[in-house]
């Protein structure tokens, strides 16, 4: 017998295989492989689930955008016999492009995707940067605010001593480290691009890891002299990266220096050919932060991905800045340096003579004046806030904030910026923009509705027309409806008498596509129903403390929630009650449930072939009542941003 | 169908054809032993073979016994030196059934489904495989795992051979490893689909 590495029998899976051509086209069978040096673990790379090669509508041959063998020259030169274009129903497109990634770090790297990371060598941070990220994807806790997804990781590094220091920078120094692998490149330094990224490919399969880090590209790939400005060498250099980034569905982050123009170098097909672009820069003169070395702006663009943001390197690791780029515009150069020494927490708040300390201690010479000045510009901006009587006993202190949106495109897009897609509707928990001028006045304290919210010119004349109900008139359409203490007092005491409440809670401030909704959406309403009654309690006007005493009673009684993962982190973010106990989540039941079971469609198709499609299976709150109960709800997504209306409460107690 | 018999004459493999074997296909000694690989140097020495019959008269050529899902002969094909015009590569006898070709190394392995499975085209493909020890099943074309080849049959009427009913696939992954030219040819391409959704139907894996 011939080459059984370790005697052991070759792993095998199921699928089928696209063995790639030879140079010229030749068809090259698997003996035609195993002659040319492969083995078959390199050969099994090539085989992809069926599901990835098939279209399982159509039944249809349809391999899935890029699984393409590297070495392949001609595909997909297709041998038309007949006269087939291979086009697509708006259906098929849809499920073919999934209007998010499946994130392994919200908004900066998507399983499948490639996202490039450009930085001025040496001095940006990015490998520091990349290893602080990696020790939060390691322990699947946020990064930067945002969500990861616990992954092993491989590393790709050019790096040596500064590597090292990187990884003590972010405590991946310790030999107890598990599931972080790292390939320096003098280990690697005989490989070709092609091999040495197909074998990445079967390592990373291998071994469970789901984010790769080739840092820097333009070292690992063999581009020499001037092959970094062609277009057609980036394209193959970004080739093979493309293909294991979507057969094994791996989120990977190569890293590109920046050129004297302060973007990334090479070729513009090195932006073109990723999915998510990042921008890693220390803070120039007119950002007024070249004095602290430790803050940096951070930009990311791609398909639901647009943000600036601050993000500074502390002890305990990176953490943003609060003050968004836009807002910082609008805001004098002495304001933009006194808002760096601002604490995020409101529990840290510092007062002005602090304040003046800490700059004299950077040795930054502004006066007291300008001091005061600077906080009540960065307070009229919304970026700061203070509290404190402004005696010497009290004295007044401050700390950063959001700022308060201008308008309602700030208040949805607080954080995106520069390249977001409009927001859409139509997905449960969702939030939009509300057009609709609000009449109310809102009773819980601290909420300022504006009265003329910003509304396209054209929707206006149409909006005006519709008169929407008060609050006070809410409760006479309809009963659940909770707005005043004396309803929610109500409220409690139903509560308190039932033996179990089935929860909903319904959301504002963030969509999916903005990649934002797990950090950013708060809640607006929450539903409670139990033995044919149901309330929903407006929480815009409602406060806070007297539903948190609501919910308290909840806690240890059983909780029916249909997706539990999404409503208990916002309950308790917004009301401090962590409901986690006696959760009986009917989205998991019915996954359970239905596990294993296809729903398969049949038709007769324009060439009179018999055509099998298997639907993915929803498990949305509408679909899943369908299923179990056979009951239909006529679910029209609402937004949940500004007024309520018959709509809105339609919505909630069907 | 002449399944039962066996080879009944003593044969050698001549040098260009072990090269071919061993070189160009990586297939082991003893997985080329196992099969029996011969070289037909004249005509002669194919008449009279049990398994080959008159249409496959051609010298000199590779024979290639071929061996069913329970190990027993069923014919030879013939791979000529120089194929004739309008004929493929591979000669079967006129008259027999496409079957399932096993190579004998990995028999047992293909009836044991606590092992994966694989389903190539050529008896040198599966042969090669066999050498790593890899449980390999051969059909002689894209098309030629059912009775009825080509895709101009319609898919409801195109079953998969018998002898896949002696295979379990329940449950049990199974790789299809056509060539390269999958990517480029439809008729490939559409072969696939249909062999994997009738594979799937018989609750193999392919995933």
């Amino acid at each position: 017998m011939v080459d059984k590495p370790n005697g052991r029998v070759p792993r095998l899976g199921g699928g089928i295989a696209l063995l790639p051509l030879g140079p010229q086209g030749e068809k090259n069978g698997v003996d035609d492989l195993l002659a040319q040096g492969y083995n078959w673990g390199d050969i099994t790379s090539f085989i992809y689930p069926m599901d990835d090669v098939i279209n399982m509508k159509t039944g249809e041959f349809s391999p899935k955008k890029g699984l393409i063998p590297s070495s392949s020259s001609s595909y997909p030169t297709h041998e038309h016999d007949d006269d087939d274009l291979p086009a697509l129903t708006v259906e098929e497109f849809l499920a073919e492009s999934p209007s998010s990634y499946d994130w392994v770090v919200e908004g900066l790297v998507g399983k499948g995707a490639i996202s490039k990371l450009a930085g001025q060598a040496k001095y940006s941070g990015k490998t520091t940067l990349l290893s602080h990220m990696a020790s939060n994807v390691l322990e699947g806790t946020p990064f930067l605010g945002r969500a990861t997804t616990q992954s092993k990781i491989l590393y790709l590094t050019e790096q040596g001593r500064n590597f090292k220091e990187a990884l003590a920078s972010a405590g991946l120094d310790d030999p107890s480290v598990q599931g972080f692998h790292i390939v320096p490149i003098d280990r690697v330094f005989d490989l070709g691009w092609e091999a040495l990224i197909h074998k990445v490919g079967r390592y990373c399969e291998q071994e469970g890891i789901r984010l790769l880090v080739v840092d820097t590209l333009i070292e690992f790939s063999d581009n020499e002299g001037d092959d970094e400005n062609s277009a057609g060498k980036a394209k193959a250099t970004l080739k093979p990266l493309k293909h294991i980034a979507t057969t094994r569905n791996l989120g990977v982050v190569i890293t590109q220096h920046h050129n004297v123009q302060g973007r990334g170098r090479g070729s513009t097909q090195y932006d073109g050919g990723v999915d998510i672009l990042l921008d890693l820069r220390s803070l120039d003169s007119k950002e007024s932060d070249n004095d602290n070395p430790n803050v940096r702006m951070l930009e990311g663009i791609g398909r639901g991905v647009g943000f600036k943001t601050y993000i500074k390197l502390t002890d305990e690791g990176y953490e943003t800045l609060a003050a968004p780029a836009g807002a910082l515009k609008d805001v004098s150069k002495n304001a933009r340096i006194i808002l760096r020494f601002l604490p995020i927490l409101e529990a840290e708040a510092i007062a002005i003579a602090e304040l003046l300390k800490t700059l004299e201690e950077r040795d930054i010479k502004i006066s007291r004046a300008t001091v005061d000045r600077a906080l009540k510009e960065l307070k009229s901006e919304g970026l700061a806030e203070s509290k404190g009587g402004g005696t010497s006993k009290d004295p007044q202190r401050f700390w950063r904030s959001e700022p308060i949106p201008k308008d309602k495109d700030d208040l949805a897009d607080s954080e995106t910026r520069s390249s977001s897609s409009s927001s859409q509707a139509g997905v449960e928990h969702d939030d939009d923009e509300a057009s609709t001028p609000e009449k109310v006045i809102p009773i819980r304290p601290g909420i300022e509705v504006s009265k003329e919210p910003s509304t396209p010119k054209k929707e206006k004349k149409e909006k005006k027309k519709v008169a929407l109900p008060t609050p006070e008139e809410m409760p006479e359409r309809f009963d659940c409806y909770v707005h005043t203490e004396e309803r929610l007092a109500a409220c409690h005491t139903w509560v308190t008498e039932q033996p179990y409440v089935s929860i909903d809670i319904e959301t504002k401030g963030k969509n999916k596509d903005e990649a934002t909704l797990y950090t950013k959406a708060v809640i607006r309403g929450v539903g409670l129903y139990a033995e044919g009654k149901g309330w929903f309690l407006d929480c815009d006007h409602l406060d806070d403390e007297k539903v948190s005493s609501l919910l308290r009673e909840l806690k240890n009684k059983p909780k029916y929630l249909h997706n539990s993962a999404f409503d208990i982190p916002r309950i308790y973010r917004r009301f401090g009650v962590l409901l986690n106990k006696g959760v009986r989540d009917t989205l998991i039941a019915s996954r359970a449930a239905r596990a294993g079971e296809w729903e398969e469609n049949q038709r007769v198709g324009k060439n009179g072939k018999l055509i099998t499609t298997r639907p993915k299976k929803s498990f949305d709150l509408e679909n899943c009542i369908a299923r179990e109960l056979e009951v239909e709800i006529p679910k029209i997504k609402q937004t949940w941003m500004g007024p309520l209306t018959d709509a809105h409460m339609e919505y909630v107690t069907d | 169908m002449m399944s039962g018999l066996t080879p009944t004459i003593e044969k050698s493999l001549s040098e260009r054809h072990r090269h071919m074997l061993e070189v160009e296909s990586c297939i082991a000694p003893e997985v080329i032993a196992a099969r029996g690989y011969w070289t037909a140097e004249t005509v002669a020495d194919l008449k009279g073979v049990d398994g080959i019959s008159q249409n496959q008269y051609y010298a000199p050529a590779l024979v290639l016994p071929i061996y069913g899902v329970d190990g027993e002969y069923r014919y030879s094909r013939v791979r000529p030196d120089n194929p004739p015009p309008n004929q493929g590569k591979y000669i079967q006898p006129a008259g027999t059934p496409n079957v399932l070709d096993v190579p004998r190394a990995v028999q047992s392995k293909v009836l044991d489904s606590n092992y994966g499975l694989v389903v190539v085209e050529g008896e040198r493909k599966g042969d090669a495989l066999a050498s790593l020890d890899i449980p390999v099943v051969v059909v002689f074309g894209v098309w030629n795992w059912s009775c009825k080849a080509g895709k101009d049959t319609p898919y409801e009427t195109q079953l998969l051979l018998p002898d896949f009913e002696s295979i379990p696939m329940h449950g049990r992954s199974v790789a299809v490893v056509f060539d390269a030219d999958i990517h480029t040819n439809r008729s490939i391409q559409l072969a696939v689909a249909r062999f994997a959704h009738r594979l799937k139907e018989r609750g193999a894996q392919l995933w």
